[in-house]
């Protein structure tokens, strides 16, 4: 009997709430729910694709589509929530000269006519990042062919502790990375986004909140980031980081990246010098096509079309790829290499057994311990194994605990080097700055690429080395550096792309992420009003 | 804000208990851990305090009080004897008398929860960034 029951009442959960009983009806409802973004298909080009059918091989022609997500869709659906109208335009923020905190109290945004002009509009900040992201396995022979190209944007009127939760990300576009390469599949999808954009700044989105009359918001593309390869690749700039002009900032060669330790050795990118660079490669494109690129500019970009933007006046680098993934491992290399050389005692055993040791005792940053190395490092060649963005950071704020006790007169000069890059990053990783301590960020750089180039003359300085000297302009231009970090953009596509790994269905991966993404991002809104 | 499952009622009386600075007649709820804004929170963290005078005060985080607003953390307060120039990391020590005191998160210097180390006799917290 008791059997019986327990049957009966599962049966009934079954049916607790009928309209979502099947997958059908439960997508019927989140289409049908008014705060829904359904992604819509864009064409990028065409393709010929064999297929087989009764026995013989046939040539058919297929679309590359990619998905996209109307940022004026997006935004109304977030509009629908009073709680978002009241904290991106009714939050009070302390502005003050020579302090910077968001991009609102940058130079871009303070000396841009656009956003200075609107004083009496409702205006709406974004910023765009994109990224190429593998969806399959990477060990699976085909991972390249499903790799994706991600666009993703944050609203800047919210609050920085707003934009790091995932909820506050929101997709913009998928596309195959191999349509994005055909001849126009790029430009294609950069001229949609920047259509839009147009549109959205000069006649403005109509927005209706609950409660309130409504009224008009002007949206502008205040910032694009990406990581180097990724900003490279948008703005139509040299692919290739070991050839010179690779500085999307300036136009220092490769030679003169190795002893350039001020940004006034620079010369710096300006939008005439852009324009001349642009025109030149036109010209000697006519006559020869092997010619691919004028001091490292490949082709024109879409977005500088938009009145309030250009790529040139973009100034944006990502302290992750640059920082944490970029010279970090490669400076905690250099010096483990240094102390262990100058100190017998200090053997890859006892310093794997104090990252043990230090790690272990942590809470906080115990699950981002870092593997044990294989091998002291060797000088430029970084700390070898696979640690993630997280785990880098971990262990290069911990080094100095880990290696302090074996630092002796012969390497102390190399450890001073590595506590002034240590100074550096914590500075870099701040969440305010003013104009007096940008000034001595700038001193610290030039004392510590000297520095560098004079214990390791042997080794040469790699581009984010270079990247390093401009970070003082780039945060008077934009802020501070974690606001523009692509880390939470990098969190988010690990967490879009785990239903690839479940599903293991690749026929059409961009339309599936993009239409599962927009199920949660419509969850995230609805939990967020309930709360 | 998501709250932990496991929250504890406490009466007044045995605030002294969980090293909780408050004065209520009512009954509170206190928890062991907390995640703001994708932060986790928990007993034993340590987190930088606006100090007075340009000193710089840590608080370790005894118990977290489950207002309807928004968590409060109650500290025990540490203060920082001095900064180490080998290890890169404040040494702190415990303020005498102990003090312990409520704080929103939102009036925290820096929001970042840390982690302390004790080497060679001496307690070490390593900020994760320059908070000015």
């Amino acid at each position: 009997m008791a059997v019986v029951d327990l049957s009966n009442g599962l049966q009934s959960l079954k049916t607790v709430i009928p309209a979502l009983s099947t997958e059908h009806k439960l997508r019927k409802a989140y289409e049908n729910h008014p705060r829904f973004v359904k992604p819509e298909p864009v064409q990028l080009g065409q393709r010929f694709e064999t297929t087989s059918l009764n026995g013989g091989s046939h040539i058919v022609e297929r679309s590359n589509l990619a998905q996209y997500i109307p940022i004026s869709k997006t935004l109304q659906s977030l509009f629908l929530d009073p709680h978002f109208e009241e904290v991106i335009f009714h939050s009070t923020r302390d502005y003050k000269d020579g302090v910077y905190t968001c991009f609102q109290d940058s130079q871009t945004y303070k000396m841009n006519p656009v956003y200075q002009s609107t004083a009496d509009r409702k205006i709406v900040l974004l910023q765009l990042y994109y990224d190429g992201m593998s969806l399959s396995n990477p060990l699976r022979a085909p991972s390249s062919i499903h790799s994706s190209g991600m666009f993703y944007f944050t609203i800047l009127n919210l609050p920085p502790n707003y934009n790091a939760a995932l909820s506050n990300i929101h997709l913009l576009s998928i596309a195959s990375s191999l349509d994005l390469k055909t001849s126009d599949g790029l430009e294609t999808l950069l001229t949609k986004i920047e259509t839009e954009l147009q549109e959205l700044g000069s006649n403005g989105l109509e927005v209706k909140v609950e409660g309130k009359a409504p009224f008009r918001v002007y949206v502008y593309m205040a910032q694009f980031t990406a990581d180097n390869l990724g900003l490279h690749q948008i703005f139509g700039l040299v692919e290739c980081f070991s050839m010179d002009f690779c500085c999307l900032l300036c136009y220092c060669t490769k030679k003169e990246m190795q002893s350039f330790t001020k940004e006034s050795d620079c010369r710096l990118r300006t939008i005439e010098s852009y324009d001349e660079d642009l025109k030149y490669l036109q010209e000697q494109q006519d006559f020869d096509d092997n010619i691919i690129h004028q001091r490292g500019i490949k082709r024109y970009c879409p977005f500088n079309n938009l009145p309030n933007f250009h790529i040139i006046t973009n100034w944006i680098n990502d302290i992750m790829h640059t920082g944490i993934e970029g010279f970090i491992p490669y400076l905690t290399g250099c010096v483990i290499s240094s102390v262990a050389s100058a100190n017998n005692n200090f053997t890859l055993e006892v310093l794997n057994d104090n990252i043990d040791g230090i790690f272990g005792r942590l809470q906080v940053d115990r699950t981002n311990k870092p593997s044990h190395l294989d091998r002291i490092p060797i000088p430029g060649q970084g700390i070898g194994g696979k640690l993630s963005a997280a785990q880098q950071w971990a262990l290069f704020r911990y080094m100095p605990l880990i290696i302090g006790d074996f630092v002796n007169d012969e390497s102390a000069m190399f450890y001073e080097l590595f506590i002034l890059g240590q100074e550096i990053v914590d500075i870099l990783m701040g969440h305010k700055f003013t104009d007096t301590l940008l000034k001595y960020l700038a001193i610290l750089i030039e004392r510590f690429l000297s520095g560098f180039l004079l214990l390791y003359p042997h080794l040469h300085l790699t581009p984010k080395f270079h990247f390093l000297l401009h970070f003082p302009s780039i945060i008077k231009k934009n802020g501070p550096p974690r606001t523009y970090m692509t880390m939470n953009y990098e969190r988010l596509n690990g967490s879009i792309k785990t239903p690839c790994h479940i599903m293991n269905n690749f026929r059409n991966p961009q339309y599936t992420l993009a239409y599962r993404r927009q199920c949660t991002a419509l969850n995230d809104s609805l939990e967020r009003r309930n709360n | 804000m998501i709250w932990p499952n496991k929250t504890h009622v406490i009466h007044p009386s045995q605030l002294s208990l969980v090293n909780c600075d408050v004065v209520s007649d009512d009954y509170l709820q206190v928890c062991y851990k907390v995640k703001v804004n994708g932060t986790d929170y928990k007993k034993g963290n340590f987190v930088l305090l606006h100090g007075e005078n340009d000193e710089i005060l840590f608080g370790q985080i005894q118990c977290i009080i489950c207002d309807e607003k928004e968590p409060l953390l109650s500290l025990t307060l540490f203060n920082s004897e001095e900064f180490s120039s080998l290890y890169f990391a404040h040494v702190i020590k415990i303020k005498i008398p102990t003090e312990t005191k409520v704080y929103s998160i939102k009036k925290l210097k820096d929001f970042h929860p840390l982690d302390s180390i004790e080497k060679n006799g001496k307690q070490y917290v390593r900020l994760k960034n320059l908070a000015i």
